[in-house]
């Protein structure tokens, strides 16, 4: 039987103005799913029900078959999170950083970091304000790998990466959650890599899930 | 996750936070300066404690004394704790909670390692208060009243630790954390 990863259960709820309605989808381990939907509609919601300390929304979302807000912030060791909004501390290096965060996970391997910062090509060295928007998402990729997540929630990742990595990038994420049996969870926007690299699509309008499902060519038409 | 794993858990993240505040203030130069502050205000807010309560009348005067004395105090207290809830960057003093909210440690844990670093200096800055207050009372007056250990309780204590921790209740629970 397959491991499911990311669950949302009928998970509805109000985050401001906005009204997220019902969604259900099951993720299981080593595989890539892709959120799309134009702007407004529900895809950096869903991200944030996903992140947040406080259960701001009804039904239910399970990691790994537990539900995630019943043990609190624990489940954030599981979950490798790389967006704009992830915050480091912008006056210190890569590696003060890491320094700084990595006693918090329960398992992180500083090697794991160095080894993936290596692969893709930034300085850990390299004070954190001082990287460009492309060395930000590699080095938080880096950071999320290093501490063994089952789920990495990887928010417009890609923008901003130059063209030629973005194609090495999906390589390592795919031997990554292979590899950690864990999934992916991804937004974005360039249609192109989210319909040679995805494994399944859900489609978000104004709230709502209108497709989950195994990604199809007919999708993108 | 049972009320007794949530408590375990709370206590290894509060230790947690203790290394991670010794790293980060290791490099913050805004620490010192913070400290030194609050180094000022609390010694002189503290040395104004002890001059007997006695000396005190009820006119307007000692009430803007009482005031000043609790203000220094509270200021003090606050500048105190500006490390351990803000951070300076690109000259910007930004909540800490920016950089913690994604992390696997609970604002519940933060808070209770926040408030227990304030109220151990408030506990310590009321003992000196008191011992001062009954000691210099008992030679100029070789007596002491009910009012020499209130004096330092409510207002030394009471007052200042109270108004300081709802800021740092404020700044952990109410904090804008999210950018988008």
């Amino acid at each position: 039987m397959e491991r499911i990863i990311l669950e949302f259960d009928h998970v509805t709820g109000i985050f401001g103005r906005f009204r997220l309605q019902d969604i259900n989808f099951s993720l299981p381990a080593g595989y890539m799913m892709g959120l799309v939907g134009a702007n407004g509609a529900g895809k950096t919601t869903c991200i944030k029900y996903l992140m947040q300390e406080k259960k701001r929304y009804d039904g239910l979302i399970r990691i790994d078959g537990v539900e995630h807000y019943t043990h609190g912030t624990a489940f954030r060791n599981q979950v490798g999170f790389v967006s704009e909004d992830n915050a480091f501390f912008e006056e210190r290096t890569g590696s003060q950083n890491v320094d700084l965060m990595r006693n918090f996970y329960d398992d992180f391997d500083r090697e794991l970091f160095g080894n993936a910062m290596e692969t893709m090509k930034v300085s850990a060295a390299k004070t954190y304000g001082k990287m460009s928007r492309g060395e930000r998402m590699k080095f938080q990729m880096a950071f999320a790998m290093a501490h063994h997540p089952l789920l990495y929630v990887l928010d417009e990742v890609t923008a901003g990466m130059d063209p030629v990595f973005r194609i090495d990038f999906f390589k390592i994420l795919h031997e990554v959650i292979k590899k950690q049996e864990a999934a992916v969870l991804m937004t974005s926007h360039i249609d192109s890599e989210l319909k040679k690299q995805m494994d399944y699509i859900g489609i978000l309008e104004q709230g709502k899930m209108t497709y989950f499902g195994e990604n199809r060519d007919q999708l993108w038409e | 996750m049972d009320k007794n794993e949530r408590k375990d858990r709370t206590r290894g993240q509060v230790r947690l936070l203790q290394e991670f505040y010794k790293n980060l203030q290791t490099w913050e130069v805004s620490s010192v300066g913070a400290w030194l502050g609050a180094g000022i205000l609390l010694s002189v807010g503290t040395a104004l404690f002890w001059i007997p309560s006695q000396e005190y009348g009820g006119d307007s005067l000692d009430q803007m004394m009482y005031v000043l004395m609790t203000y220094l105090l509270w200021i003090g207290l606050v500048l105190y704790m500006n490390p351990y809830t803000t951070i300076t960057e690109e000259r910007k003093r930004k909540s800490i909670m920016e950089k913690l909210q994604y992390l696997p440690v609970s604002r519940r844990s933060i808070l209770r390692f926040q408030l227990k670093k304030l109220f151990r200096m408030v506990l310590i800055l009321g003992t000196v208060q008191l011992v001062g207050q009954c000691a210099v009372t008992a030679i100029a007056y070789r007596r002491l009243e009910l009012r020499n250990l209130l004096f330092p309780i409510l207002l030394g204590m009471l007052v200042p630790g109270v108004m300081s921790g709802l800021i740092v209740v404020t700044s952990v629970m109410c904090a804008k954390t999210s950018k988008s």
